[in-house]
């Protein structure tokens, strides 16, 4: 695994191996969460799903199905406070195509062309794409929000960080899509071009030096300059002012609890090995406090994980329970969490904690996607470390410093999700 | 007795072994990859709700969701339980019961030997106390709502009571709050004892193992066990419909449906009905379907829209599913395209790109352990070896997927169930 720069403002990441049975290869483009959140959201499945070659979707599907049905899809994330839009091919290796056809290149080609190459008339986007890309946002948008789960944690998420660019949602929100158009888009999509940092990924069985030229051509001659390029930061706020509850009332037959924490952060990386086994032991795993406790011991829920999100500095706590039993949970979950900031845990635990993350860093590179995956949420960092980097930092981390970062540890929100009587 | 299967385009082997103690093993040897994936599966599932082992006199009808709640107790032991063993050492452990199978596995980088231990340990010593049985109610009684207010959920399971009067395959995995109160016990050993016979299960190791390792783990941990013939049965079904149309209100801002063609369960070559039929749905409803197309720019579907051959034992049907906001307009069309290609045919172009894409996909299928591992146990319980559906490509007709086309969307059997 390695990653260079390759033009202003773009990288490379490259993992050649013969392991998989097909590539994955993507293009992914960085953004301040800003007001064109809305539109690059939209832009980005624009992109995936028509191009200049191909105006319909009918012609676009059936070109990626004759490549042995490669897939060429549009995903956004939010890490830190970037929105990150990704163009992702998957895609046959050239060893298992039938006929010997040079599939690969062929699925770059497409995915180089969806971005460089779309379908615009002189007035920009055409409206019927752009009208049906707005109808199919905002379907997801709503449906991601119908799943009570991702409701809750949104929820929370948009209330402890309503001054912060983080409480946008990734994919921007209804009133501002329904109001984009295709010259609109146009400006959004030269702005992507010429501001946005870029790093393509690709994994599986190829030329590295043939790849590199190829990325290298068609970027440089975008004629992109250094200083045009957009400096993305994330805001990290170390500590809670104070502790604030917001319930919501639902027809729903289980409430949900999301308890939003500060982790002590005060810039990407601070403190993140000892962090990183501190919410481990309090929450993630089936050996953690929460699962433990408050799950097997007190039977009060199926799911209780807490999970720390580095590029943010904040940690989430998520369960599902009884309206009538929220507090009692939120109770056992804050107790346990002052079980671990006064060291109430064993060695064991400790070393459990330490196995199960070593496990999932050294597992990554056992999945094309996963590998893709780990690239693209590095994206934003100067430098690029592999799996193997970040497992290695993790076996020096003491109990003392496991202590010691659980009290920089401060709540900031709680979110019910209670259930209405019927 | 051990077999090595090769499959020469892809240059991958795996070896079948019956082993001493009656079980079924898979072991497929990656050296380049890190990790390691284990799966030990019953051919036991939701379905299985009323039995006998041979010999017995009378059947015994267990609650609905014994299968997943006895699933969930086996973790448990009366020193440590499963989850604290692998703890011990860094594997992320898990299991899930569906329809008709349930399946216990690991996934790790290090230690691969330690944990192929505790995985054929702990299923194979079961340990129920009434105290352990009343605890889990209340987890799984969490578990058994949160999947309540999931609205996918929720579309599939009014499907499954609007196609089938009797089959069981209409109860919710998990039960109910009522039934998994009627658990206890010795229901449960019951349960164990006449499915969890080594001849009824099978366990596939896919990753950075050595086969000889793995059968003398299994000869260190198995004991031999004579084979358990048990009856069960299975209620008589009619192929019609319970209701051609079923509504709920979940208060979602996307409506979401999903559209059920009942089938006549196949017995015979499963492997060649399963493709026939995938290739069936793929022609008419895939995204490179004339079909989908249009739908997505009449604004009747959106991403979420798929289909799938949901079929296991004693039941089968087409599943067409997906979020609208006019799911009847989205069946009406539907119904409309399989009249047409009934009449017409499925051209060669169309039929040339299905077969192709889905060769292209089901390639991909053998990149991770997991699919790997999952894939021989579910291809074993179906009856067929894990290279036999793409051997099969270069012999599958065009006039077989149109046969399918003909037969299988049987109009009477045909449900629409809406979550609005």
């Amino acid at each position: 695994m390695e990653r260079k720069n390759i033009a202003p403002g773009v990288r490379l990441f490259t993992h050649s191996t013969a392991q998989f049975k097909n590539a994955v290869v993507s293009l992914n483009i960085t953004a301040p969460l800003d007001g064109d959140t809305s539109a690059r959201a939209l832009l980005i499945h624009l992109l995936a799903r028509t191009g200049k070659d191909y105006p319909t979707v009918y012609d676009m599907n059936r070109k990626l199905a004759s490549l042995y049905g490669a897939g060429l899809s549009a995903s956004v994330k939010k890490i830190g406070e970037a929105q990150v839009l990704s163009l992702v091919l998957t895609c046959l290796d050239d060893r298992f195509a039938l006929k010997g056809e040079k599939v690969l290149n062929e699925g770059i080609a497409l995915l180089l062309d969806a971005f460089l190459k779309p379908d615009i008339t002189p007035k920009g986007f055409k409206e019927e794409n752009v009208a049906r890309e707005k109808r199919l946002l905002i379907e997801k948008i709503d449906s991601e929000r119908d799943d009570k789960r991702v409701y809750a944690l949104t929820r929370m998420t948009e209330e402890m960080c309503r001054d912060e660019f983080y409480g946008t949602d990734r994919l921007g929100n209804r009133e501002a899509i329904s109001t984009l158009d295709g010259k609109e888009l146009f400006r959004v999509w030269k702005d992507m071009l010429f501001t946005c940092p870029i790093q393509i990924n690709i994994t599986g069985n190829f030329d590295k030096a043939e790849a590199e030229k190829l990325f290298t051509d068609r970027f440089t001659a975008l004629g992109r300059k250094t200083e045009d390029i957009a400096e993305i930061r994330t805001e990290f706020i170390s500590e809670a002012y104070e502790s604030r509850t917001v319930t919501e009332k639902q027809k729903v037959k289980q409430g949900k609890l999301v308890i939003g924490m500060r982790a002590g952060m005060t810039y990407e990386g601070d403190n993140f090995p000892a962090l990183k086994i501190m919410t481990a032991i309090f929450g993630s795993g089936t050996f953690s406090k929460l699962f433990m406790n408050v799950r097997e011991k007190m039977s009060l829920c199926y799911y209780c994980s807490a999970r720390l999100i580095d590029s943010k500095g904040i940690i989430t706590v998520e369960s599902g329970v009884e309206t009538e039993n929220a507090y009692k949970a939120l109770d056992a979950i804050r107790n346990e969490l002052d079980a671990v900031r006064k060291g109430d845990f064993s060695d064991e635990i400790i070393n459990q904690a330490k196995l199960s993350i070593n496990d999932s860093y050294k597992s990554f590179s056992d999945s094309v996607i996963y590998i893709d995956m780990w690239a693209t949420m590095q994206c934003n960092k100067a430098d690029f470390r592999s799996p193997e980097d970040y497992a290695a930092q993790m076996k020096d981390v003491s109990r003392e410093e496991i202590i010691v970062a659980a009290n920089m540890v401060t709540e900031d929100t709680v979110f019910i999700l209670e259930s209405e009587a019927e | 007795m051990e077999k090595l299967i090769k499959n020469e385009l892809l240059g991958e082997e795996y070896y079948e072994i019956d082993h001493a103690s009656g079980l079924k093993i898979f072991v497929m040897e990656k050296p380049d990859y890190s990790g390691t994936f284990a799966m030990f599966g019953t051919k036991y599932g939701s379905v299985d709700t009323c039995f006998r082992i041979k010999g017995e006199e009378s059947y015994t009808s267990v609650p609905e969701g014994i299968a997943h709640f006895l699933e969930h107790k086996l973790f448990e032991s009366e020193e440590l339980d499963a989850f604290e063993r692998f703890a011990k050492t860094g594997a992320s452990a898990n299991a899930f019961t569906s329809f008709d199978r349930t399946c216990y596995l690991f996934q790790c980088a290090d230690n691969w030997q330690e944990n192929l231990e505790i995985l054929l340990d702990f299923v194979k010593a079961p340990y129920f106390t009434e105290e352990t049985v009343l605890k889990e109610q209340g987890i799984i009684g969490q578990e058994i709502r949160m999947y309540q207010d999931d609205p996918d959920w929720q579309v599939l399971f009014n499907l499954l009571r609007g196609l089938y009067h009797n089959n069981p395959v209409r109860i919710d995995i998990a039960g109910t709050v009522e039934s998994i109160a009627e658990i206890n016990a010795e229901l449960l050993y019951s349960c164990y004892r006449t499915f969890y016979n080594n001849s009824n299960m099978a366990l596939a190791v896919a990753g950075n193992v050595k086969k000889d390792e793995v059968i003398a783990i299994a000869d260190k941990v198995l004991k031999k066990e004579e084979p358990v013939y048990y009856e069960q049965i299975i209620p008589e079904e009619s192929d019609s419909a319970v209701t051609d149309y079923t509504e709920e209100d979940m208060g979602v801002d996307m409506p979401k449906f999903a559209i059920g063609y009942k089938c006549i369960p196949v017995e015979k070559d499963t492997v060649r009905d399963n493709l026939i039929t995938n290739l069936a749905l793929d022609v008419l409803l895939s995204k490179v379907s004339p079909l989908y197309c249009r739908l997505l720019d009449e604004g009747l579907i959106n991403g979420s829209f798929g289909k799938e051959y949901f079929n296991g034992r004693g039941f089968s049907c087409l599943l067409i599913s997906g979020e609208s906001n006019n799911p009847e307009k989205v069946r009406n069309e539907i119904a409309a395209e399989i009249k047409r290609l009934q009449s017409e045919g499925i051209s060669d172009e169309d039929f040339e790109i299905s077969l192709k894409r889905m060769y292209g996909r089901d390639v991909f299928l053998f990149n991770d352990t997991d699919s790997l591992a999952n894939n021989l146990v579910d291809s074993y319980f179906n009856g067929f070896g894990l290279f036999d559906t793409l051997d099969l490509y270069k012999s599958v007709a065009k006039a077989e997927v149109e046969a399918v086309i003909r037969e299988k969307f049987n109009e009477k059997g045909c449900c629409l169930s809406v979550i609005k």
